[in-house]
């Protein structure tokens, strides 16, 4: 028997969801606005899961499968800010002085892995698409974001899932992947049962909700200073002003329409695009909190079914009120731990992920940035 | 007739052609390497004061473009955003300065030269698609565009408003893609936001901005021209030809080979993100320096076929008809635009596409906060 729990942070819940022999046995997904105000909350829920022999840690995006004792303490936070989040405790505490909530739930992701550790939870953060062996190189190159760790852990359950409910081995599933989420979008190409490619919330060609996505070099360029801020906004909540998503799909003015075309041919773009990739798709599998939104899915199956059905990814057994993220960090755990997804994980060379997610820019004023970060390990 | 002229400013060189349109005969086409425009802007009118014969209407280079109007009426600020520069840069002499200076002496000659608009000043393309966007296509990229939609027309004998296509412009700076449907430009992809190009490394990765901006003091502009096909194969592209690079990649030379494949998928990528704008397209064009390299435009069109024929696309692949013996393709394209504004043949080629009904700025479609965006209005025109 495996037991086997993971924590998707997501942008606006963090989820804890908890599996056993690939069953659901716990639940929980926890607002982040009520967790700025009282982190101690997501403590007590993830002991409520207890006993695990594994925990996928909410992992940002992502490193090589790495045990959270495997570095030391001393250096921990310092860690966990430079190569989960890709980002300094000095610039988080800059946000959080600016009242940037963004800022205060990296803050509060880093003391809750921090507390982890201290607590000695066996807990192991997970890799992102960048990392897998099973992505080409060249498709790497200057990318840092090609799916986040929990865009990974959702593709699992879609390999999973078209598996499962097709009844065909690993290396027959082929999908592409779309993850509408609150913040990011992100598409990722899975052939032969494998991540073969992705297109990262900030390399995605369209609007997402919150963000502006892939940047106009020139657009960095007339702005100059650059802050970690500025990539969680320029989207459809900056072209409308609207944080209401049934106000925004109901697409009430002018800019509401200008938006949701934005954001809809955006992520028809990213499909279009990884079709290079994927070239024969069985299916095109939708996931995300936008996508349980009824205008959104209609439109998304009146652009993408040229390319593939498409049809809404599916839960794992047991699973109601999580997000399907949550539910796939804890697949990775549950295979990593040697449980019920172990071939799924092996197959998907998951566990064969290597570094981190800064080892592939070949612009050379990246040089030394790297180095400005604690050792990796 | 008409005599037109066009000007083309590529990254390498700055190419001026001429045409009548009585007898089509060509009377300048000639490249100006771009180092010496830059020295001495002045040069270009100069060139075309040689010419022999009276000139209709020139049509300049106008950077990131402007809405379409005549030289000698252009403001200030317009020139200033169409070449928009940090003081750093300035200070640095990049090609952009000549460009600008150039622009300048044109305003106040008294040839009847007009610049013209980029992707992004089209009524054509929907605002959702400009969002956040400031290089959809360069003043240039639209030439390219008319070139095509030209070619295409001539070729298979439709009206202008009939041509539908995907214009690759495989330049040495950067890649571009437009969307063409019904004769009009519909969606861009301009080198700074799309894939992988030769020098440049097309759209940024958002977390790689705010890496990149926050470790250099001064975000020049040369930035762009970085990270790209010649980075990641450690070649020189000021040193060694793009020839070179292209027959090491083919002999498997590893890492040249690495950059190939990426900034060849990067252009069938591209291609991709028009066919939401333009489903059937009846061909895709091939255009820029690199498609003047047989054994490349060979590995772009055998990529192009392979992936296009899998989702039912029977568009033909093709290079773009070239008149001029010098001058790249978007030069005539320029031409053109000068032939069709004097009142030639080609005045229903740019009223179908809506180059006079070319409006806003190069940064009127920032959805970032207000102060953001009166700083960049302050900063930079």
């Amino acid at each position: 028997m495996t037991r086997a729990a993971g924590i998707d942070p997501g942008t606006k819940s963090m989820d804890i969801c908890a599996i056993e022999d690939g069953e659901v046995y716990y639940e929980n997904p926890l607002d982040n606005v009520e967790l700025a105000n009282e982190p101690e909350k997501i403590n007590d829920a993830l002991r409520e899961a207890f006993p695990v022999d594994l925990i996928s840690g909410p992992s940002g995006y992502g490193v090589e499968p790495t045990r959270i004792d495997e570095i030391p303490e001393s250096i921990f936070e310092d860690w966990y800010y430079n190569y989960i989040l890709l980002t300094t405790k000095a610039e988080i505490q800059k946000g959080i002085e600016e009242g940037i909530f963004g800022a205060i739930l990296y803050k509060n992701m880093t003391d809750f892995s921090l507390w982890m550790r201290r607590e000695k939870f066996p807990v192991m953060f997970i890799p992102g698409v960048i990392q897998l062996p099973t992505v080409p190189y060249y498709r790497k190159i200057n990318k840092l974001d090609m799916g986040t760790a929990d865009k990974l852990a959702v593709t699992a359950l879609g390999v999973h899932d078209q598996a499962s409910r097709l009844g065909i081995q690993y290396s027959d599933v082929s999908f592409i992947l779309v993850e509408v989420g609150f913040g990011y979008n992100a598409v990722i190409g899975v052939e032969g049962g494998r991540v073969v490619d992705g297109i990262g919330g900030t390399n995605f060609p369209g609007i997402g909700f919150l963000t502006l996505s892939a940047v106009d070099g020139e657009l960095v360029q007339l702005i100059g200073n650059w802050e970690r801020k500025d990539t969680f906004e320029g989207g459809v909540v900056s072209v409308t002003g609207e944080m209401d998503p049934d106000a925004f799909v109901k697409r009430k003015d002018e800019k509401n329409e200008i938006a949701f075309d934005a954001m809809m041919e955006g992520i028809e773009k990213a499909v279009a695009s990884m079709k290079v990739s994927v070239k024969k798709p069985k299916e095109i599998l939708l996931s995300g909190r936008w996508t349980k939104i009824n205008e959104i899915t209609e439109e998304l199956e009146k652009r993408l079914s040229d390319y593939a059905d498409v049809r809404a990814l599916g839960f794992l057994e047991g699973a109601e009120t999580t997000k399907e993220t949550a539910q796939g960090y804890a697949i990775v755990a549950d295979g990593l731990a040697g449980g019920t997804f172990k071939q799924l994980i092996e197959w998907m060379q998951i566990h064969e992920a290597r570094g981190t997610a800064l080892e592939y820019i070949h612009h050379p004023k990246f040089q030394g940035v790297p180095e400005r970060f604690v050792s990796f390990k | 007739m008409v005599t037109a002229i066009g000007i083309d400013p590529g990254t390498k060189s700055m190419d001026v052609f001429g045409f009548d349109d009585e007898t089509d005969k060509v009377v300048m086409d000639l490249a100006i390497p771009r180092v010496e425009v830059t020295k001495n802007p002045a040069i270009v009118l100069d060139a075309i004061g040689e010419v022999d014969m009276e000139v209709d209407v020139i049509v300049g280079p106008s950077g990131y473009g402007l809405p379409m109007v005549k030289a000698s009426e252009a403001k200030d600020a317009e020139i200033n955003a169409a070449t928009f520069i940090t003081k750093a840069d300035v200070a640095r002499r990049l090609n952009i300065v000549g460009l600008r200076e150039l622009m300048f002496h044109m305003k106040k000659s008294h040839l009847n030269i007009w610049f013209p608009p980029g992707v992004i000043h089209l009524p054509t393309v929907p605002e959702y698609r400009k969002i956040n966007r400031i290089d959809m296509g360069t003043a240039d990229k639209v030439f390219t565009a008319v070139s095509g939609i030209k070619d295409q027309a001539e070729k298979y004998g439709i009206a202008f408003a009939e041509t539908s296509f995907i214009a690759l412009e495989i330049g040495f700076g950067y890649t571009a893609a437009l969307g063409i449907e019904d004769g009009k430009i519909v969606d861009g992809v301009g080198g700074t936001i799309g894939g992988v190009g030769y020098m440049g490394m097309g759209a940024m990765d958002g977390e790689l901005a705010y890496a990149l901006a926050n470790t250099t003091a001064d975000f020049s502009k040369m930035m762009l021209f970085n990270g790209g096909a010649a980075s990641i194969s450690g070649i020189d592209p000021q040193k060694a030809p793009i020839e070179e690079f292209i027959n090491l990649a083919r002999n498997s030379e590893p890492q040249v080979k690495l950059a190939y494949s990426a900034m060849l998928e990067s252009i069938i990528k591209d291609t991709y993100l028009l066919l939401s704008s333009v489903r059937k397209p009846k061909e895709i064009l091939l255009s820029g320096r690199f498609t003047r390299i047989k054994p490349f435009v060979q590995d772009v069109t055998a990529m192009l076929q392979g992936h296009l024929s899998a989702l039912g696309i029977e568009a033909e692949i093709r290079t773009l008809t070239r008149t001029g013996g010098e001058v790249k393709e978007a030069a005539e394209g320029a031409a053109v635009i000068a032939n069709g504004i004097a009142g030639g043949k080609y005045e229903s080629l740019i009223e179908t596409m809506e180059l006079r009904k070319s409006t806003g700025g190069v940064f009127s479609h920032i959805y970032l906060d207000k102060e953001t965006r009166e700083r960049i209005e302050e900063t930079f025109t």
